[in-house]
């Protein structure tokens, strides 16, 4: 199923992402109303051995509300100011 | 259904039958205990015996996670691990962060008791409904990081809580790191796992959903602390530099070479990933609670700090106490130096203060082997093996070495407190605005309101020229102990922004009970006091809460001369003064002075009344 987008694309920067999964526990409340990382539209991947520790990435689900960037306490995710949802 | 916040579980692993069960939270319990340090000591105090050995398949080990664990709540990622701690034979919980305690909720439970020995090494499986031991005979002898980079490879995503060669040798000074980076068990928890025959614990992300009870309110409550957290001009230090003030020439290469990782929730990730690209130790990639430098004997700052990361990585891959580890280090250079040790002790090893004799000996300590045998009964235990009368040479609390020494930093509550905590000397058991130099009273009092202390005992522990740390220790150790049963991290950086209002809103917001600030005080006391029963039940009392004698006399450093002075600075402290500072801390517990045992008249207020039985405990 693909979700019709809100806002504007969020950027990743992977780089900065410490794995604090702010992000995906705030899509679930969103999405689930309840907690879990699992059920959340955007996925953080940790990367075993890699020089970034984690890989980020959307599911269809995501309609870029832009959630995840906003609480994003590490400039990891980002959207453009004013497109977000 | 279980109550909103909590997985609603607790799964029983019995390493010796390989019997795997499950039973359902105790909603008692929760009222009483709320969860995490609450209800790990509530367990082991009603399935553990009087006098286990810590390294015996009698010893338990109890994980928990709070309710607060796997929600938005910032900085709530606080795993805790309730045992017998080899060490000293105290019963004490570890705290660590990571992401284990988010996913243990994940994948539907609330604690995990391991009991008994494995007939061979195993490593333990949570996924949800799959429990399982599984052969680690191919992970035996692989270290804390190789351990976790095995499992992740199998389970990822997961969370991993190994054990380095130090645990699998039983060595009294092991700890190990979830997800590498959060320390956990300092005191031995490893050779608890060691003894037991389990390698590692793995937790799987699961299915299972952490339900909120006021989810619109949750997130008003959220949204205001995270909006604090971001705003606060202390918060890009620990960004960009860890928890530690460092020197500024180790600041730059520090800089240059790490990036911070967060445990789940927190946006002040302190933790941090290394990596050195020039030098002896190129290549070396690491990960670390935070950075402490060492010196040793080099002589640029680059030497000094990839010294101390090499130094830091080789303890925290073997699983080896940092502080406890140091400590040892420090003082069988000086016996050495001073001719007390010779080589006939140490095997023939020339005792240097350089980092290849800090790595030879760490080696020989995770194995062993030779004099690192010695080594790895800790401080206590090794200075009894050197005989020659060593033992006044040696700063302990508990046989846990010193980790705030007051005559450096005066005496404030983290200082006064390793003395009465039943686990030994300890970092973050005490937090008050005492971790800083020169804060005046009123800091004292305004924080003692936020940290839910009554007035009246606000005006017995704070005057308007200092502040009792005797007393106020009472109720840090409170504030730490609430911390602890909701799985919120209890740093300084942290728990600043929270005040047990809003701790009581969150905790309402999460699970829909309605505690009062003054409740949740006294259960967090009640679950404070739980673990010093379990302690009291082994004979511990006020002979065992001694400041070192070394306390008392001079420290020398770097040419000066510093005394320990209460924290204003204004008297030398005299062994009277602390005697009278204990009893001041057992009358603020409502314990009595002479034993610093519970009176029965406290515990009946607590509800704990049925636990006393056979304690012999004062009216």
């Amino acid at each position: 199923m693909l979700t019709r987008k809100k806002g504007a694309p969020i950027t990743i920067k992977a780089n900065r992402c410490t794995g604090c999964l702010i992000c995906e526990l705030r899509c679930s409340l969103r999405f689930e109303k309840v907690f879990n990382p699992a059920r959340a539209a955007i996925q953080v991947r940790r990367q075993v051995g890699a020089p970034n520790e984690y890989e980020i990435c959307f599911t269809e689900k995501c309609d870029n509300c832009g959630l995840c960037a906003r609480f994003c306490s590490y400039g990891a995710l980002t959207q453009e100011r004013g497109k977000g949802a | 259904m279980a109550i909103s916040g909590y997985a609603g579980s607790i799964l029983f692993v019995d390493l010796t039958s390989a019997r795997i069960t499950r039973e359902t939270l105790d909603a008692g319990w929760v009222r009483d205990l709320i969860g995490g340090y609450g209800i790990n000591n509530k367990l082991a105090y009603e399935l553990m015996p009087k006098e286990v050995g810590p390294l015996s398949p009698e010893n338990l080990i109890i994980i928990g996670a709070g309710p607060f664990a796997g929600t938005l709540v910032p900085g709530a990622a606080k795993i805790l691990a309730t045992t017998r701690f080899p060490i000293n034979g105290a019963f004490a919980t570890a705290a660590g962060g990571g992401s284990f305690a988010q996913m243990l909720k994940s994948a539907g439970y609330d604690h995990v008791v391991i009991s008994g020995r494995s007939p061979r090494p195993v490593y333990l499986r949570i996924a949800e409904d799959k429990i399982g031991l599984l052969d680690a005979a191919e992970l035996w002898g692989r270290d804390t990081f190789e351990t976790t980079d095995y499992l992740r490879h199998r389970y990822e995503p997961c969370s991993v809580i190994p054990i380095g060669q130090a645990g699998e040798n039983q060595v009294k000074i092991s700890i190990t790191a979830v997800d590498k980076a959060g320390t956990l068990g300092r005191g031995g928890l490893p050779a608890v796992m060691g003894a037991k025959n389990l390698k590692a614990i793995v937790v799987q992300q699961g299915t299972k959903e952490v339900r909120i009870a006021h989810r619109l309110n949750l997130q008003k409550l959220v949204n205001n602390l995270h909006e604090r957290m971001m705003k606060w001009p202390g918060r890009q230090y620990i960004i960009d530099n860890g928890l530690m003030r460092m020197p500024q020439d180790i600041a730059e290469l520090h800089q240059k070479t790490r990036r911070p990782l967060a445990c789940t929730s927190c946006p002040l990730a302190d933790k941090e990933m290394i990596r050195l690209t020039e030098g002896p130790y190129a290549g070396l990639q690491t990960y670390m609670p935070h950075m402490t430098v060492h010196r040793f004997t080099a002589d640029t700052s680059t030497r000094v700090y990839e010294q101390s990361i090499k130094y830091t990585d080789t303890l925290n891959r073997y699983g080896l106490c940092h502080m406890n580890f140091t400590s040892l280090f420090y003082l069988v250079v000086r016996l050495f130096r001073e001719g007390i040790i010779t080589g006939e002790d140490t095997g023939g090893i020339e005792i240097k203060d350089d980092i290849d004799t800090a790595l030879i000996l760490a080696k020989l300590t995770a194995q062993r082997q030779g004099f690192g045998a010695v080594l790895a009964e800790g401080l206590l235990g090794a200075t009894q093996r050197f005989g020659h009368g060593v033992e006044k040479y040696i700063e302990h609390i508990k046989g846990h070495s010193i980790v705030y020494d007051p005559r450096l930093r005066r005496l404030g509550t983290m200082e006064f407190e390793q003395i009465t905590t039943p686990r030994g000397a300890h970092v973050s058991a005490a937090g008050s605005p005492s971790y800083e130099p020169g804060r005046p009273p009123a800091d004292f009092a305004r924080h003692g309101e936020r940290m839910g202390i009554p007035p009246e005992a606000i005006k017995r522990t704070v005057t308007e020229t200092s502040f009792n740390p005797g007393r106020f220790s009472r109720y840090s150790e409170d504030w730490y102990s609430l911390f602890n049963c909701l799985s919120l991290c209890n740093r300084a950086q942290v728990n600043r922004f929270y005040h047990v209002q809003t701790i009581a809103e969150l905790y309402r917001a999460v699970t829909g009970i309605d505690h009062t600030p003054p409740e949740m005080m006294k259960i967090a006391e009640r679950a404070w006091t739980i673990g010093k029963l379990l302690n009291v039940r082994e004979g511990f009392s006020r002979k065992d809460d001694k400041a070192p004698e070394a306390w008392f006399e001079p420290l020398v450093r770097d040419g000066q001369k510093h005394q320990m002075t209460d924290y204003y600075g204004t008297a030398t402290l005299t062994p009277k003064d602390m005697e009278d500072l204990l009893d001041d801390y057992y009358d603020e517990r409502g314990y009595n002075r002479q034993t610093g045992l519970p009176t029965l008249a406290r515990l009946k207020e607590l509800g704990l009344e049925k636990m006393a039985a056979g304690l012999n405990l004062p009216g």
